[in-house]
């Protein structure tokens, strides 16, 4: 049983507070994603699960038992660090056994779990090499299996496929995946990469300034946002946000109005569409009538930006859409994908 | 010939003379030999000619009276080495100090950058005091010393015989001149290896010590298997630095002991100072030096390649 339990963790610098106050619970065998931006906090909280961070305030808990003040090397964890960190100067085989050697175990059974790590990560042909002379994902095995080789209770992955060019990336990704499944392992994964964290995780925590803003499925994080950072971060192109009014739920927003929204009466409200959630339609069908802004063809789709007094509208359609600037077109936004948020807080106005 | 005039001449000076346009183009592509002679011939004449000069008399006998040639003994100073105890006396003392001295300066300079390093890395005065025993001149340092361990008013006595504790007479005993000596040395020199080891320890990457943390290695563990192979590359340099200097000991040696009591305390380049200048065998000093000379270009090449063979393993 390896759960991790965040009990009102904070995290200072001095003046600066890089965790706030954090409540979570990583359920064992759990794949966790903590996903934000830079310096929102979440290397800050998987290093404090490490034990290379003190805890300000609070309680940290692995399976049950408080860590607070527990060393790194007595909390049976691993970690995979973005640079790799591994020991240039030891060979692949070296590099994946140290784990083993400073605990002393005899020569020929380490021989034999380095062999069967490496085995499991595809690294078999390159034990005698060192790190210099192997590839970035080539190093991001010997990492991994470095972090195995001790079967920990618990796994840290920070930014482990930045470095590594984008087809590695998928690759490598699919391999992660594999084996946390395989393994069994609680592992908890930061990144800032939102396609890694909605294909990798069981739950993802999306964190700003120190607070997670939402923690739930990907399938939830990415269809039902709680606020509007999580619906802004999420998506590629993001939501488009639009600022308004709304009266009996009736959105009214500069240069175009969308009826049946529902919220009631708010003063400022934001109004949150995906670029895939509105369709072009005929004339006098729509929400929002515009001239074309730009049009650009991303092989699966079409993505088309207009522009309405000073709001810009993303709208993403069908690769063959035929059309060209200055065109007018006309927009109609799907009811049961638009979000409502408060404009003061940033919360999500449901009902 | 119009090319060449608009490349030689500059903005609207008016056309120079055939000849002079010919040296300007001259100067203009010899430029960096012209500027760099200068320097190689004072480099020339102050090393290259004197060593030269120096090979070609350790063959000869050096004959003091003006207008007598020297003689052509061959190998003859060459054979001799091998059978003057003094100059095997003078080697092994040269041995023992530059082992002793060096390899204390080492562990001191080491431990006190990893000292500094983990517990006042801030406070840079404390570094700077640290320094102060190397700015100084090493003469200078000799007097100092020299000043402190003299046996009737020396500073090191009375603290001793205030103390209670038995007074020495350090320079001048058999047992305690040469550890005097290296003791100086010691003083002198540990800050540079505690300079370069603290350089050497700054640049140290952090993640790998996060993973060893992560890992399980002990502080005894990471020293040996991460801070000692990252270091090796500044160790090279800084033993290589110390142990050509300390193999040409004389300055501290002739202020303090002149290479007594007796001889326990000559070293290579003092006895060579002596067969030179007081017994004016300039032939035989010449030919030790150049023994010298050899013996430490091998030394520090097989050094260099040593650490070269780990580092390339690595």
């Amino acid at each position: 049983m390896a759960n991790i339990t965040f009990e009102n963790v904070t995290k200072r610098y001095g003046e600066v507070t890089a965790v706030s106050n954090l409540n979570l619970e990583v359920l064992d065998k759990e794949f966790l994603v903590l996903l934000g931006p830079s310096g929102c906090g979440k290397t800050t909280t998987m290093r404090m699960i490490a034990g290379l961070e003190t805890i300000t305030e609070g309680t940290l808990r692995i399976g049950g038992v408080e860590v607070n003040n527990v060393l790194p090397k007595y909390r049976n964890v691993a970690m995979v660090f973005q640079n790799y960190a591994l020991y240039p100067h030891m060979t692949v085989a070296e590099n994946i056994g140290y784990p083993l050697r400073v605990r002393k175990v005899p020569k020929e059974e380490r021989r034999k779990i380095i062999e069967q790590a490496a085995r499991t990560v595809e690294l078999g042909e390159l034990l005698e090499r060192y790190p210099r002379q192997l590839s970035g994902g080539q190093r991001q095995r010997v990492a991994l299996a470095r972090a195995i080789i001790r079967r920990p209770t618990v796994f840290l992955m920070d930014e482990p496929l930045s470095n590594l060019d984008a087809k590695l990336r998928i690759q490598m990704r699919a391999e992660l995946k594999h084996l946390q499944r395989e393994l069994a392992t609680t592992t908890v994964y930061v990144t800032h990469d939102q396609i890694e964290a909605m294909t990798l995780a069981d739950r993802v925590a999306v964190m700003d300034q120190g607070v997670i803003k939402q923690l739930g499925p990907p399938k939830t994080i990415y269809g039902d946002p709680d606020n509007i950072f999580v619906a802004g971060f999420i998506g590629s192109p993001g939501m488009n946000l639009t600022r308004g009014e709304l009266r009996d739920g009736t959105f009214a927003g500069e240069g175009f109005t969308v009826p049946g929204v529902g919220g009631g009466n708010r003063r400022a409200a934001v109004l949150g569409v995906r670029p895939e959630d509105l369709r072009i339609v005929g004339t006098g069908e729509g929400h929002l009538r515009a001239p074309l802004y730009s049009v650009e063809l991303t092989g699966e789709s079409t993505l088309l930006t207009v522009r309405t007094q000073d709001v810009f509208v993303i709208i993403r359609t069908d690769k063959d859409f035929a059309g060209n600037v200055d065109d007018e077109i006309e927009v109609a936004v799907n009811l049961d994908k638009a979000y409502l948020f408060d404009a003061e807080t940033g919360e999500r106005i449901r009902g | 010939m119009d090319d060449s005039a608009s490349t030689a001449t500059v903005g609207d000076t008016p056309a120079p003379s055939f000849i002079g346009e010919r040296l300007e183009r001259w100067v203009e592509t010899h430029l960096r030999y012209i500027m760099l002679a200068p320097a190689v011939l004072i480099l020339a004449a102050l090393t290259l000619f004197p060593t030269f000069y120096m090979f070609t008399l350790s063959f000869q006998k050096f004959n003091p009276a003006v207008d007598v040639p020297n003689e052509w003994v061959g190998l003859g100073n060459f054979a001799r080495l091998l059978t003057d105890e003094k100059f095997h006396n003078a080697l092994g003392n040269t041995l023992f100090f530059t082992g002793a001295a060096v390899g204390i300066e080492f562990v001191l300079g080491l431990s006190f950058a990893l000292l500094v390093d983990k517990y006042i890395r801030r406070l840079n005065f404390i570094k700077t005091i640290l320094m102060l025993p190397m700015m100084l001149p090493p003469v200078a340092v000799a007097i100092t010393w020299k000043l402190i361990y003299q046996p009737q008013f020396g500073v090191l006595n009375d603290f001793l015989f205030r103390l209670g504790l038995p007074t020495g007479v350090w320079t001048s005993g058999a047992d305690s001149a040469m550890w005097a000596i290296i003791f100086v040395d010691i003083w002198e020199w540990t800050p540079f290896i505690f300079l370069m080891m603290l350089a050497g320890i700054a640049s140290l990457p952090e993640e790998p010590y996060e993973a060893a943390d992560l890992d399980g290695a002990s502080a005894w563990q990471k020293f040996r298997d991460l801070t000692w192979p990252f270091l090796r590359p500044v160790v090279t340099i800084a033993l290589l630095l110390r142990l050509m200097d300390a193999l040409r000991l004389f300055d501290q040696v002739f202020i303090l002991t002149r290479g007594g009591p007796a001889s326990v305390t000559e070293t290579l380049s003092l006895y060579i100072f002596r067969v030179a200048l007081r017994f004016q065998d300039i032939g035989y000093a010449a030919a030790m030096s150049l023994f010298v000379l050899f013996s430490t270009i091998v030394l520090s090449t097989w050094f260099i390649r040593r650490m070269q063979m780990d580092d390339s393993k690595a």
